[in-house]
């Protein structure tokens, strides 16, 4: 874990500085500028893959993962890069989930996370439904159908934190359909995502590309996201959460 | 089940004389306070969210708070299990 227990700033000799405030910092930005969008102090922060234990009010924390649309070399003369994927605070004795952005190359750029992306797709996903019609490639998943008889595929992740994200995207072609393709919210831990049980969704029901946007701004805590195709033939070249 | 939308694509219960009216079997079994807290953007159609992010149907999607609507949605169904408690044991006695 890298971080610091005094007030929030500069790094400390580390390449980047944390600052907070509810409109981005004007004026003279250094690169590697993290703005957490929060009006609650910043007491300290810490970098980390894992929750900190014995947090203080107002700690930002920063989930770092093994990528980021934001990675950040954090060592002046040698080679340390972070990957900043989400920011929570410390605040009343809860997480709260917060945005953030870091300035680089003159522009402030959001933190979003590909779940299927250029650069793979992330691990821990299930499939249901005709699972033998889900093909997961390296950086695109394929939801298909066979049959006459539950004609439905779906690949998902039953559990995942939505707290820091306010919008969930996905792109890819739909080559044939009787029905439609969808982008969905469900209960945590929904094993089996039939399509009554969502929460959310957006559905694309037309062949050819796609790109479709779910607003989910009102979702926090854990809860199974979902791409589903009911009797759909679909190749989803990239599903993100912003 | 049938709900009334209004302008800015938030669902109701009841139609104050303005609102269209959709036939949407996702809330079948919803109450009230569940149902009053989603939008629903129709196929074809777009909603705007108040950072500027356009968001094209068939959409749905709660403006509350989630585990608020959850919440609200258990209580109404614990009531109703309650109910039909009530009522099978009141037909037990003969009670009408």
């Amino acid at each position: 874990m890298i971080g610091k227990t005094n007030a929030g700033g500069a790094g400390g000799g580390l390449n980047l500085k944390v600052v907070g405030g509810t409109s981005s910092p004007g004026g003279s930005v250094k690169d590697n500028t993290i703005w957490v969008n929060t009006a609650t102090p910043i007491n300290g922060y810490a970098f980390s893959a894992d929750e900190p234990e014995n947090p203080s009010e107002g700690m930002v924390w920063v989930k770092t993962a093994t990528e980021s649309t934001t990675p950040i070399n954090v060592d002046k003369k040698n080679t340390v890069i972070l990957y900043p994927q989400t920011a929570q605070q410390y605040v009343g004795g809860v997480w709260v989930g917060k945005t953030a952005k870091t300035f680089q190359g003159g522009a402030w750029k959001s933190w979003h996370t590909f779940l299927i992306g250029s650069r793979g797709i992330v691990s821990g996903y299930e499939t249901a439904g005709q699972t033998d019609q889900v093909t997961v490639g390296a950086a695109s998943v394929d939801l298909s159908y066979s049959g006459s008889f539950g004609r439905w595929s779906v690949f998902y992740y039953s559990s995942y934190n939505l707290s820091n994200y306010s919008r969930m995207t996905a792109k890819g072609r739909i080559s044939e359909t009787s029905n439609w393709f969808r982008l969905g919210v469900a209960a945590d831990n929904t094993t089996v995502v039939e399509h009554q049980t969502f929460l959310a969704s957006v559905d694309v029901t037309k062949t050819g590309e796609f790109e479709v946007e779910l607003d989910i701004s009102s979702f926090s805590g854990n809860y199974c996201i979902a791409l589903y195709s009911s009797i759909s033939k679909v190749n989803v070249t990239e599903w993100a959460l912003y | 089940m049938k709900i009334y939308l209004d302008a800015d694509y938030m669902c109701h219960t009841t139609n104050n004389g303005s609102m269209r009216e959709f036939d949407l079997p996702f809330f079948d079994g919803k109450c009230a306070a569940v149902i009053e807290g989603y939008r629903y953007v129709p196929a074809g159609e777009t909603w705007t969210r108040s950072d500027g992010v356009v968001f094209e149907g068939e959409m749905i999607a709660p403006f509350e708070d989630s585990r608020v609507l959850e919440a609200y949605q258990k209580q109404y169904e614990a009531d109703a299990a309650e109910r039909e408690d009530m009522q099978a044991a009141l037909a037990l006695l003969g009670v009408e």
